[in-house]
């Protein structure tokens, strides 16, 4: 099957095998996956390293041969985290002032986000953005051997 | 045989340059050894705190050259290059980032093709003899004419001059940056089989928004008085981070060191950023003019930055 995606993806397949192979990819999860990874690698390399050196098949050869693994979805547990528990004892009295404290921190918080425009020291807040930007147009050691976008 | 005529021709080279006058020839030398010889190694790169161990196959066919670069500490990265071309596959615990790059000029090419900038900028000086990585090693300085670059002290292999180690070392002696091969040989291999990158089959590929820089001929600004010998390399216009405002970014190098000066208008509750500060080895100095942001990022030292945040005129208000 390997052979065959390779053969795919170089669009040398005939129209029979063509339609086996893609049937089978879509059975399939874990061929799925593979046939993504080998598209997207091939492509990236394709424009920038030229397909002269490089063919599906050259990829294929480099993949490690053990199965992929299969990754079940977790189900979601965003609706059970966002929920607030219910606290019978809580009297609406005392649920009020708690939505009135929460609205004055609310309004002091967006006040100070909204306050006019001002400086803020560099050195206080790195700005990360601009170092990235400057290490992937200025081609030196230390934009491919260390890890700044890290740091 | 390819190799033994490429090692013959590189003896031959080698001999002749120590018996010629001009002693920038072995500069010269050293920066074609890099890009013209076919090599494996593993070297240390160190900069400031951050040390790893890096694996480089270098190849040329003749006309091209190809690279494959690995990161054996840390998170796994590797690079494929083909000229100026690098496909950077980065990976961390579930994915794997793909980024198409652009790079020139990293160990053990740190020298430009063209040393002629290297020469106005630089004194050249010899050293005692060393050995790196099991081979002999002839050390050679290139002392800055000025305040506005770093020192560099490099180890030239004895026979084919290949840079096998190279320190970077500011006005107080302090080190920069270093590169060391632990080891090195030359490859003895015609084929590319090696070209290819390691896939992770467990991890999902993703690939990395193209920067959207665009090459620009706008005369946004005047620059005048740069530090001497820091020619313009680009001029773009793109985007950064999250801020939808188009930023200018200018590349100036002296063939060595590199740095970005940013211009962009300052958009109304945007806060700007002023003040100075040091990231590793870059520093980074940045001030207000005309409602504009400047930012100047470099591997330079902090006058240099200074001085190119002083060389723009011309500058139209903004609002």
């Amino acid at each position: 099957m390997t052979e065959k995606i390779s053969t795919l993806l170089d669009d040398e397949l005939d129209l029979q095998s063509m339609d086996q192979t893609v049937s089978a990819i879509t059975r399939d999860r874990g061929l799925r996956a593979r046939f993504e990874t080998y598209q997207l690698i091939r492509d990236s390399m394709r424009n920038e390293l030229s397909d002269a050196t490089f063919s599906s098949k050259s990829i294929l050869d480099a993949i490690d041969k053990e199965p992929i693994q299969l990754q079940f979805i977790k189900p979601s547990k965003a609706a059970s985290t966002m929920a607030l528990p219910y606290i019978p004892f809580i009297s609406w009295p005392m649920a009020a002032s708690f939505i009135a404290i929460i609205l004055i921190a609310t309004v002091t918080m967006n006040h100070n986000y909204l306050k006019p425009s001002d400086s803020v020291e560099i050195a206080e807040e790195i700005p990360a953005d601009f170092i990235k930007a400057h290490q992937l147009l200025a081609p030196s050691n230390i934009a491919y051997y260390s890890e700044a976008d890290q740091r | 045989m390819y190799r033994l005529l490429i090692s013959l021709l590189y003896v031959s080279l080698s001999l002749s340059a120590y018996a010629l006058d001009d002693p920038w020839l072995q500069i010269d030398k050293a920066s074609q050894a890099a890009r013209k010889l076919n090599y494996k190694g593993i070297f240390l790169y160190q900069n400031y705190h951050d040390v790893r161990s890096i694996e480089i196959t270098h190849f040329n066919n003749g006309s091209e050259e190809f690279a494959r670069i690995i990161t054996l500490d840390g998170p796994p990265r590797e690079f494929l290059s083909r000229g100026n071309n690098v496909v950077q596959f980065n990976s961390n615990h579930e994915n794997v980032l793909i980024q198409k790059r652009h790079g020139r000029n990293l160990f053990p090419a740190i020298l430009p093709m063209n040393i002629e900038s290297v020469k106005l900028s630089y004194r050249l000086r010899f050293g005692d003899q060393d050995r790196i990585g099991g081979r002999g090693a002839q050390i050679v300085y290139l002392d800055p004419r000025d305040e506005y670059r770093y020192f560099y002290k490099l180890w030239l292999d004895k026979e084919f001059s290949l840079v096998l180690k190279m320190m970077i070392f500011d006005q107080n002696q302090k080190v920069i940056e270093q590169a060391s091969f632990n080891q090195v040989s030359l490859l003895n291999t015609q084929d590319l089989n090696w070209f290819k990158p390691n896939v992770d089959t467990h991890k999902k590929y993703i690939m990395d928004e193209e920067p959207n820089d665009k090459v620009s001929n706008e005369k946004y600004c005047t620059l005048t008085n740069l530090p001497s010998g820091y020619k313009e390399v680009s001029h773009v216009t793109r985007t950064i981070g999250n801020q939808p405002q188009l930023v200018h970014q200018w590349v100036f190098s002296d063939g060595l060191s590199f740095v970005s000066l940013f211009i962009n208008p300052i958009s109304k509750g945007q806060k700007s950023k002023v003040g100075q500060t040091q990231v590793g080895s870059s520093n980074i100095y940045a001030k207000v003019l005309k409602g504009h942001q400047v930012m100047v990022v470099g591997e330079v030292p902090l006058v240099t930055i200074q001085k190119i945040s002083n060389s723009i005129h011309d500058l139209k208000e903004h609002q």
